[in-house]
């Protein structure tokens, strides 16, 4: 972890000057958004926790709820590139990653330039990843995992801050890959988009039926974003919230605890622990606090932990639900 | 500004010490005084109940060594600093931005910490009453032997009995009511076993303080027309002779001895409480005219033996 003593003086001051300013920023990014997407403010949040905290989500949520809307806001928001992939089954890993094109030269010489792939920004919506095929969904992981991208003998750096949302729609699951749970594991939060409220949709019913386009204005930069996730890293966490994070964690293993073997046929890894602390770091950042609670690690364990979690065959037939187990398992911890 | 924090959290932590010390005093001082009255009820040596005191000091020194944790006390005490001491305590060796920050506002926060806010002052209070609750019920018992009362709370008639005779003892003379009415008058509660105890009805000689003969009123004191409360003159025999035998409830009382056809003779108990040398009581002293009727009663006695 990087202290103040690895940073040059610019770089502390420029740190000093975000943190001292993080509260109005959320805020104003909330302001932002609104003009374009009533309600979610959930989604929201757990959309810059991911960011702030330098990894990716999965979103899921039926068609036409405002996941590709949120996304493309909060890029502009944060004058961060916006690249969107639509996953089909003919999806190539090369239209993922990007490919050695055959180039003329002014003087007529024929040679190979690499042509980037939609990989190459800063913020990519892989929208529906399940219907890719293995091949390209393990080439965009392999991306996400590395942040780079190799071919042939050429390695190619992603820009930071780099951050996939990749979206799953939970109807029409015909003819789908859904991704193993292995490569589920590598994104921080699954993040569930509702449908909105009666008062939400009259907004939604406004705003898109107008004269006017809802138009909104860049409130970070990309070095104001990268700084806050220096400072995401540099939040304080007592020993008792980690080892309560740690206890949440253990406690969906059937091995540790009773209640995991009642429900679940395998529980979430260490990522998960690491995973929550990360989140309420960002999360108690995001709320203007200088420390993490133990309510900051509850709030982020449902998306944290929702699609770590497989539910057994006796849980699945009584139709019961990942996020009541974990709130079994937080009432326990 | 990190060192200055350290202090003060360890400022805080003997201060918190000394309290701890002081609420283990005041338990130990009213867990004392509650084995004091016990061992009072007892009557055991009131030197015992420092035997449980002494177990509870051990026992609670020693589970507050085990659980030192005096930021968390701290924090328990303070709510406003719930959470924030600890991150703060825990983080106190990493030096960036939000630690910083997190440091200063807490010892921010804890120069306005006052020891008082780690008392529980209303508890003290209670215990300080219960002290003296507990002194107190001390010295009653002492004074009061509970035992025998409770030994005798259902047995009313010989309680009251007690009580009288324990009077009686201690130069307490009972009063009559006013209009003269024997408040024992018929009672309820004299049994038919207590007339044949005392040889006679309910009612007999009152007592009553020593006002001397009556004139035309029979003489004796406290007697009235009505029936006697101590029942007839009862005879003992002496030489085959009956011989009347009143007793006087007064104080050293009057043995009044007297032959069924002879006249009344009185003769004066000696008080044992005011005995002096037979040459300074006047009282003591037996008049010629009794020396025969004593001196052939000791002599039968001796006869007999």
């Amino acid at each position: 972890m990087m202290t103040e003593k690895e940073l040059t003086n610019e770089e502390v001051e420029r740190l000093k000057e975000v943190y001292a300013s993080l509260g109005d920023t959320y805020k104003r990014i909330l302001t932002e958004v609104k003009k374009v997407v009533a309600g979610q403010e959930e989604v929201i949040e757990q959309i810059l926790i991911a960011i702030y905290t330098d990894n990716h989500a999965l979103l899921e949520g039926f068609p036409g709820l405002g996941k590709t809307l949120i996304v493309r806001t909060i890029a502009d928001i944060m004058d961060l590139k916006f690249r969107r992939l639509q996953c089909t089954p003919d999806l190539m890993p090369s239209d993922v990653t990007g490919t050695h094109v055959i180039e003329e030269t002014e003087d007529k010489k024929k040679e190979f330039r690499f042509e980037e792939g939609p990989v190459f920004t800063n913020i990519l919506l892989a929208d529906e990843i399940n219907r890719a095929t293995p091949k390209a969904q393990s080439a965009l992981l392999e991306a996400m995992q590395e942040r780079q991208v190799t071919t042939g003998t050429t390695t190619f750096k992603l820009d930071k801050p780099f951050f996939v949302l990749a979206t799953q729609n939970p109807i029409e699951m015909e003819g789908t890959y859904p991704l193993p749970e292995a490569q589920v594991d590598r994104f921080l939060m699954k993040i569930l988009v509702k449908y909105p409220g009666k008062a939400e949709e009259i907004s939604i019913v406004d705003l898109y039926t107008g004269e006017k386009t809802p138009q909104t204005n860049r409130v970070i930069t990309k070095d104001q974003v990268m700084n806050v996730q220096k400072l995401t890293r540099m939040m304080p966490v007592s020993n008792e919230v980690k080892e309560y994070a740690v206890n949440i964690a253990r406690s969906t293993r059937p091995e540790e605890s009773k209640k995991a073997k009642s429900f679940l046929e395998y529980g979430a890894s260490p990522r998960a622990s690491i995973g929550l602390i990360l989140a309420a770091k960002a999360r108690a950042l995001i709320n203007g606090r200088n420390y993490v609670s133990k309510e900051d690690i509850a709030k982020v364990a449902y998306p944290v932990l929702r699609h770590r979690l497989i539910l057994n065959f006796e849980s699945e037939r009584k139709g019961v639900v990942v996020d009541d187990v974990i709130t079994e398992i937080l009432k326990e911890a | 500004m990190r060192e200055d924090f350290i202090k003060k959290v360890a400022e805080a932590g003997r201060v918190l010490w000394g309290i701890k010390l002081f609420e283990l005093a005041m338990n130990a001082i009213v867990c004392f005084l509650f084995f004091a009255v016990i061992m009072t009820i007892a009557h055991w040596s009131i030197y015992l109940s420092l035997i449980p005191t002494v177990l509870y000091v051990v026992i609670a020194l020693s589970k507050r060594a085990l659980q030192s944790d005096v930021v968390g006390t701290i924090e328990k005490k303070t709510g406003r600093l719930q959470e924030r001491l600890k991150t703060a305590y825990d983080n106190k060796n990493k030096e960036n931005i939000i630690v910083s920050s997190l440091i200063s506002d807490v010892s921010g926060e804890m120069d306005n910490m006052e020891a008082s806010s780690f008392m529980n002052q209303r508890r003290v209070s209670y215990k300080v009453v219960a002290s003296i609750a507990l002194i107190f019920l001390i010295l009653v018992l002492t004074v009061i032997d509970l035992r025998w009362i409770l030994a005798n709370t259902f047995d009313f008639d010989m309680m009251m009995r007690s009580i009288t005779n324990a009077m009686k003892e201690r130069g307490i003379q009972y009063e009559r009511a006013v209009g003269g009415e024997d408040r024992w008058e018929g009672s309820n509660l004299t049994t038919e076993s207590e007339k044949e105890k005392l040889g006679a009805e309910p009612g007999g000689e009152r007592p009553g303080f020593q006002m001397g003969p009556i004139p035309g009123g029979g003489g004796g004191v406290g007697s009235d027309d009505r029936a006697d409360i101590y029942g007839k003159a009862s005879s003992a025999a002496i030489e085959g002779e009956n011989v009347d035998f009143n007793l006087r409830p007064d104080y050293g009382g009057e043995v009044e001895i007297k032959n069924d056809n002879e006249d009344e003779q009185q003769v004066n108990a000696i008080n044992p409480e005011g005995v002096e040398s037979a040459d300074t009581c006047d009282e003591c002293a037996i008049g010629p005219e009794h020396e025969d009727l004593v001196k052939r009663y000791f002599e039968k006695i001796l006869g007999e033996v």
